[in-house]
């Protein structure tokens, strides 16, 4: 099989055309490979991104099979990280893949990031998503944020490496506090899906400089109206992981 | 004065700030995000944000899941 073959319906878009070399130019790390990172990580490594470092520690549950559409009854039990991976190869052999299957914490996230220019977080909890904040814009590297419960979504590119990016729309910190506390909600797979195939797009625009719009803003996705709203970021001089009180680097 | 909140016309005193709002409202501020006129106010921001007539107050759940 050969690449015009593999990717000759997504190049029928112009936009689109170089997608697939663009992608395999570069690394992505994606922490989470649930709901959202699981089926996320899937249509990247589809849309030809070969190079992946994936983060999970958890074991599949039986809990998990109702939206995590790349686990089946027989994995109840295996880590997560190994049967997303053995996906990914079955979908692409081509696929690098590199598994952490640990939290990622600032002793291993230069490891986990290394040659990366951006980070996904699809993670499922309050905590990870503020430390990942911190840790990419403590290193400058590009962060995704999309997050899903019941019937809301957030999604939002923070361009960390781009210093007046900063300056202007801060971080995920500026917008939820330091003290942000979420507890676990309900979460159905049709709704994670969707999310995640948006997280993929938005990937995907990103490495083919399709992204203009989409900077310094936070979409909300809202199930029950069927809308997407976007609302502009703004920095808070006082926040302490990006503002003039900073704690991190 | 009357605002918008979250799609109603609502009367609200004046001299409101954003932080005194949310508590009127007795919602948990660690939960939630707000935008004015389609603009996110960091939380920190809040106490010195205050409303005006025919704001648009949009304020939503943060969500954490995947």
């Amino acid at each position: 099989m050969n690449n015009t073959t593999r990717y000759a319906r997504q190049q029928m878009i112009p936009e689109y055309q170089d997608l697939d070399k663009k992608l395999e130019q570069h690394r992505i790390a994606i922490v989470g490979s649930g709901g959202l990172g699981g089926l996320c990580t899937y249509l990247l490594v589809g849309a030809g991104a070969l190079n992946i470092n994936i983060a999970d520690y958890d074991t599949i549950d039986e809990t998990n099979l109702h939206r995590q559409i790349l686990y089946r009854e027989k994995d109840i039990g295996e880590t997560k990280i190994n049967c997303c991976k053995r996906e990914l190869i079955e979908l692409d052999k081509r696929a690098n893949i590199k598994t952490f299957a640990e939290k990622i914490t600032e002793e291993n996230f230069q490891e986990f990031t290394k040659d990366c220019r951006l980070v996904l977080d699809l993670s499922d909890n309050i905590e990870t998503r503020l430390a990942l904040n911190r840790l990419c814009f403590a290193n400058r590297i590009d962060l995704i944020h999309a997050s899903v419960t019941a019937e809301t979504a957030l999604l939002a590119y923070f361009k960390f490496s781009d210093s007046k990016f900063i300056e202007e729309y801060g971080c995920y910190e500026c917008l939820a506090g330091e003290n942000a506390a979420i507890a676990k909600k309900g979460i159905t797979g049709p709704f994670a899906s969707a999310v995640s195939a948006f997280a993929a797009n938005l990937t995907m625009q990103v490495f083919t400089d399709r992204i203009k719009e989409k900077i310094g803003k936070i979409f909300l996705f809202d199930l029950n109206r069927f809308s997407i709203r976007s609302f502009s970021l703004n920095k808070s001089p006082l926040c302490k992981c990006c503002g003039d009180t900073k704690e991190v680097a | 004065m009357k605002i918008n909140y979250n799609g109603t016309t609502i009367e609200v005193k004046d001299n409101l700030s954003l932080h005194s709002f949310v508590t009127e409202l007795q919602l948990e501020s660690r939960t939630i995000a707000a935008a004015v006129n389609e603009e996110i106010v960091p939380k920190k921001n809040w106490e010195n944000f205050f409303l005006q007539e025919g704001m648009t107050v949009d304020i939503f759940n943060l969500v954490a899941g995947g």
